[in-house]
């Protein structure tokens, strides 16, 4: 690409994103994200679902800028419930739940909170140049994998999560397996067959992804802390010193930019987004680390590396949902809704023909960065202020605000029954020692990836050597294999070293 | 849990028995899904497969627990496991007959007798103030099309 046209795109997208209605748009979407993400159990797809409606009376481009900043609001947001109540506001900041936390259990919540903003906004900045610069290129690129590549690019995604997974790596695989069985409950796209519905009608659809998330995460969560004093008492820990000393921005640095690097990265393949981005740079932190047992313990790198990358798949995610039409999660289905309600099908001509709305979005998405730094790092006091109300109302408000949370994505009462369901399976997971991460993912995945092993089979009449003999699916798989040695080879080291010292 | 030999881990023992039950009941619920050839792959052969997988994985967890020591099962807190459980159930049956008042009344109350330590005051302000938040937000902001009593 020309240096010229970069700098004509991006000028034009300032043009627009810059005018005062959509900067007004812009904010409303941030902030109401970030509050959302705080509070627990209220997703951005919920309120996206809730606000696609009241899109409708704004211009195209001003809607779609305010659903683009309730998602990254939301990754900041998250990472303030992750960091200061152990409950991720955001499947994205999950992972930034073990070292966040661990910090601000160590005293230094500020810092955890200041450097994961700074992570985000670095990370915004890097993937809004990013994707000016490399759209188009990037775009022909995952136009060329073939349906056999994609498969094996999720089977790497899910193998990412097994081994990030904390404790047991055959529970992992065995949750991954099970999430990847629940997302083909409902009907089945290609035969139109009724799978695992049990005649039950909320399930024909399948399951939605909202209900299990709060079970398993929201529910379940209280039904743990309420029994657990120790964590429950963490909450009260106060809030000082918000800014990171020097010693700790040296040592996120590098981790922000691995962070973005590869955020950006998975963001843009379809199946990945901001949930297997952390994932994947915490692993990688945690791998390159000289002190890889450290982690868990409050290291500073565990909250700058998830939160980079969450905040940089977040943004170049946009990239297949806006070139190829593909939405790659729950959210971009919603930005495709509200493309759709004013008339624009989501595809390659987006960029030809709406150059202003293209061009605008991903413009607005640095501006709206800007602001969450510049407003989010002196409100942190207000977020903590609400987080600091002792848990056993707090519990109650997340109770409430999950249940209605899933009762208003649908106004269905049965999705309820299911979180109520799911939560009483949470709570089995964490009393079997089972993170329900990865059983997530490959809820996520599940029918992505059924419908490529299809589409790979029949593209190869049936020779299912097709995925080693194609040579990205090959490295993809060789990846997984060797990621998978990684892990298992320590572990089976060190137990057999436990079994000899017994003897 | 007493640890005799062949009992080292009750916790994998029972996780190993989770997954393949799930396994063989998904199994033999998708028995009839059709098959289809290599090339036109019915929708009965990736279920297929988890299920195979599922089971494969429940059983080497299930033998780790046998031949390894590993941690043992601990009591259930029932006590918010049924609490919590019963206010979502609560909060399905009640919004739509009942509006969104009641339902919070019930729901919050159940929340509450979950947890201990609770100050009746405290309690009180904390229940209206999330009740008139609630109506701020979900019926004026958002105009979710539900009751706010059960006689609107």
């Amino acid at each position: 690409m020309e240096l010229s046209d970069l700098g004509s795109n991006l000028a034009l997208g300032f043009s627009v994103a810059l005018t005062f209605q959509n900067l007004f748009w812009c904010l409303v979407g941030a902030i109401v994200g970030t509050a959302i993400g705080v509070l627990p159990g209220v997703g951005p797809v919920a309120t996206m679902a809730l606000l696609l409606p009241v899109t409708y009376y704004l211009p195209a481009e001003g809607a779609l800028i305010m659903l683009a900043g309730i998602y990254y609001g939301a990754q900041y947001g998250g990472s303030t419930t992750a960091i200061l109540v152990n409950l991720p506001g955001e499947s994205s900041s999950v992972i930034t739940c073990l070292d966040g936390y661990a910090m601000a259990r160590q005293g230094r919540p500020g810092p955890a909170l200041a450097i994961a903003a700074i992570g985000s906004f670095f990370a915004g900045t890097v993937a809004t140049v990013l994707i000016a610069v490399a759209a188009p290129p990037l775009t022909k690129l995952a136009q060329q994998f073939t349906p056999a590549d994609y498969c094996s690019l999720m089977v790497l995604g899910l193998v990412t999560a097994v081994v990030m997974a904390h404790g047991s790596v055959i529970k992992a695989v065995g949750m991954v397996l099970l999430g990847l069985l629940l997302g083909i409950v409902g009907t089945d796209v290609q035969s139109g067959a009724l799978r695992y519905t049990f005649g039950v009608d909320i399930l024909f659809d399948g399951i939605n992804f909202v209900p299990i998330a709060m079970g398993v995460f929201g529910l379940n969560e209280i039904m743990a802390n309420l029994t657990n004093k120790e964590r429950r008492d963490l909450l009260t820990s106060k809030v000082s010193g918000l800014m990171p000393t020097m010693a700790d921005l040296k040592m996120s640095f590098g981790a922000m930019v691995r962070g973005t690097g590869l955020g950006s990265l998975l963001g843009i393949l379809p199946g990945g987004g901001a949930v297997l981005a952390s994932f994947a740079a915490y692993t990688l932190e945690k791998r390159i680390s000289k002190t890889p047992e450290k982690f868990g313990t409050g290291m500073i790198q565990g909250v700058a590396a998830p939160e980079s990358a969450n905040n940089a798949a977040a943004q170049t995610s946009f990239i297949p949902m806006l070139t190829l039409g593909i939405p790659s999660n729950a959210v971009m289905a919603m930005m495709v809704g509200g493309m759709m309600i004013h008339g624009i099908i989501p595809g390659p001509q987006v960029m030809t023909d709406k150059p202003g709305l293209f061009w605008g979005m991903i413009a607005s998405m640095w501006v709206g960065n800007l602001m969450l730094v510049v407003f989010n790092l002196p409100l942190v006091g207000i977020w903590v202020k609400m987080l600091t109300v002792p848990y056993r109302l707090l519990s109650i408000a997340i109770l409430f605000f999950c249940c209605i949370g899933v009762y208003s994505l649908n106004n269905s009462a049965d999705e309820v029954l299911l979180i109520a369901l799911f939560g009483v399976v949470g709570y089995l997971f964490h009393k079997l020692d089972c993170e329900p991460a990865p059983m997530l993912l490959g809820f996520i995945l599940g029918p992505m990836m059924e419908t490529y092993l299809r589409r790979a089979m029949l593209l190869a009449r049936g020779d299912s050597t097709v995925f080693v003999t194609s040579p990205l699916s090959l490295t993809f798989l060789v990846m997984s294999v060797l990621m998978l040695l990684l892990v298992v080879v320590p572990a089976v080291r060190k137990t057999r070293e436990k079994a000899f010292q017994e003897e | 849990m007493s640890k005799g030999p062949g009992l080292r881990s009750g916790q994998d023992l029972l996780c190993g028995v989770m997954f393949a039950a799930v396994g063989a009941a998904a199994l033999w619920v998708g028995r009839n899904y059709p098959m289809g050839t290599p090339v036109r792959l019915g929708s009965g052969v990736f279920p297929m497969l988890l299920s195979y997988g599922l089971i494969g994985v429940g059983a080497i967890i299930f033998f780790k627990g046998l031949l390894t020591d590993g941690p043992r099962l601990t009591g259930w807190a029932w006590r918010p496991v049924l609490l919590i459980t019963l206010a979502a159930v609560c909060f399905a049956l009640l919004i739509e007959p009942a509006g969104l008042v009641a339902t919070m009344l019930v729901v919050m109350t159940l929340g509450a007798l979950a947890g201990d330590d609770h100050k009746l005051r405290e309690l009180a302000v904390f229940m209206l103030v999330m009740i008139a938040m609630a109506i701020g937000i979900f019926i004026w902001g958002l105009g979710m099309p539900i009751k706010v009593f059960p006689w609107n």
